[in-house]
């Protein structure tokens, strides 16, 4: 009993002493994440949490050669989760006409405007490439594609943002 | 208020020089919470499974659903938390249909005025039945409420200015697509399986009936920076409408023998006349820190009575 005791004491340590690790460097990068993915400074917050403590309490940190792709895949997966969970969902078919993002969160509101545009799994690459500067082949494992597939979307994105951007120009005159 | 964003190299320095807070430990926080030693924590997790049943049984009695009733005591209108058994299909659905969100967008951007697409893939329809079927429809655009059918303009008094100093920024109308043969899910599937196709379309005409009313308005007279906005959704009102979310932070309020749903920044309500009958969900952008939730729900009562007058 004492012996098992012991051990888990020791394990914990090990672990507590990795997390606090990976705390310290990323936390603010985690929120900056989930913060343009999911447009709201509180909700940012709260999944930066969710992501800590899913990390903390997987058996797998220590098993993680990459443990910073590993770290913002769960904040992905989380965000996305939250997404779907946090409206109110008729059982009908699609047909294109979901509520629109009316967060008001930001100061940038042009910014805010594009950003409103794109979908979150789009602000997510957007996120990765842009902010975080990533390579195509760590933005793949995050978000669950192959590289080349990840390069395609994000160039793909460049002219959905473009074209966003010559809509507005247009509209306003 | 910042400049137009003219250029996506633009729109990337605006991206990396967005102002975003920096947090405090918030993690660190969590975490240490859960650093109990290890005899404290069957305690806790006593408490909190005792916790978590009772909570449970009270969303069982209070928040799987909310009944709506008119001022004679008839229900008209039920929400509902849907049953794992209803989940399953939704759940298989968005996840077959999410990998097929791009060709969809294409489809949809094409699509002739008064016009509509069927579309089904053949994996969703073996899985799911009737439910993969899909219509793509795009909205006409509004800019004011006379645009709209006199018909529910007047019988929702629908306005161009509204409460708390709010102006109509911009809309969309939605036209009704007719009844579809009831083997047309079937037909579609059986002509995808015999060419071999994964997906198939099939051309529709909207009717004239306007179905979906969605309405954006924001504050006026002050910078869009610092305004509030308001997104009011009008569909026709059926017996109920499931959902996959979460009641449980819900109310329900009485005014004037109407009842409402209030909760995460929105009110929902039914206007039901002689022979039309309109759900109404009104929802705000309001998450400032000293967000007020009594103002947000007076603000909203203060609307939706405008269209209930």
């Amino acid at each position: 009993m004492y012996i098992n005791r012991t051990e888990y004491r020791l394990e914990e340590l090990n672990e507590e002493t990795s997390i606090e690790e990976l705390l310290k460097q990323y936390q603010q990068p985690i929120y900056i994440y989930c913060y343009n993915i999911l447009r709201n400074p509180h909700d940012a917050e709260d999944a930066v949490q969710e992501v800590f403590l899913k990390a903390y309490q997987s058996k797998r940190m220590i098993e993680i050669d990459n443990r910073r792709a590993w770290l913002y895949k769960i904040a992905y997966n989380h965000c996305l989760n939250k997404l779907r969970k946090k409206s109110l969902i008729e059982f009908i078919p699609f047909t294109g006409k979901e509520k629109e993002s009316m967060n008001d969160s930001h100061h940038d509101f042009e910014l805010n405007y594009i950003l409103s545009k794109l979908k979150p799994k789009e602000r997510a690459l957007i996120v990765l490439r842009i902010i975080e500067d990533r390579d195509f082949s760590e933005i793949a494992i995050i978000l669950g594609i192959n590289a080349a597939t990840a390069r395609k979307r994000f160039e793909r994105l460049k002219l959905k943002i473009q074209k966003v951007i010559e809509r507005r120009m247009h509209d306003e005159g | 208020m910042k400049d137009k964003i003219q250029s996506y190299e633009e729109f990337e320095r605006r991206l990396k020089s967005q102002t975003i807070p920096v947090i405090k430990d918030v993690a660190t926080n969590a975490i240490t919470r859960k650093k109990t030693p290890i005899f404290l924590r069957a305690s806790f997790i006593t408490i909190v499974l005792t916790a978590c049943i009772s909570v449970s049984i009270a969303a069982a009695v209070n928040y799987t659903g909310w009944k709506f009733f008119d001022s004679e005591g008839n229900q008209v209108f039920e929400v509902r938390t849907m049953t794992e058994e209803e989940v399953e299909p939704n759940r298989t659905y968005s996840e077959i249909y999410s990998k097929y969100e791009e060709v969809m967008e294409e489809i949809q951007k094409d699509i002739p005025k008064g016009q509509f697409k069927y579309f089904l893939v053949k994996e969703a329809y073996e899985e799911i039945g009737g439910y993969a079927l899909t219509m793509l429809i795009n909205g006409e655009k509004i800019e004011n409420v006379e645009q709209l059918p006199a018909d529910i303009r007047e019988f929702l008094h629908l306005k161009n200015e509204i409460p708390s100093d709010l102006v109509l920024k911009a809309g969309t109308m939605y036209y009704d697509v007719p009844k579809s043969n009831a083997n047309l899910s079937e037909d579609m599937y059986k002509e995808a399986k015999e060419k071999n196709l994964e997906y198939i379309i099939k051309d529709g005409k909207l009717t004239t009936e306007v179905s979906d009313i969605n309405l954006h308005y924001e504050s006026k007279g002050m910078n869009v920076e610092e305004g509030r906005k308001i997104q009011m959704m009008i569909r026709p009102g059926s017996e109920q409408m499931l959902t996959t979310g979460n009641l449980a932070g819900y109310t329900q309020l009485t005014e004037d023998g109407t009842n409402f749903l209030y909760g995460d920044h929105m009110i929902y309500f039914i206007k039901e006349g002689d022979s039309q009958k309109f759900l109404i969900s009104i929802s705000t952008s309001w998450r400032e820190d000293d967000f007020d939730e009594e103002e947000e729900k007076a603000a909203l009562l203060a609307i939706a009575k405008t269209i209930l007058n």
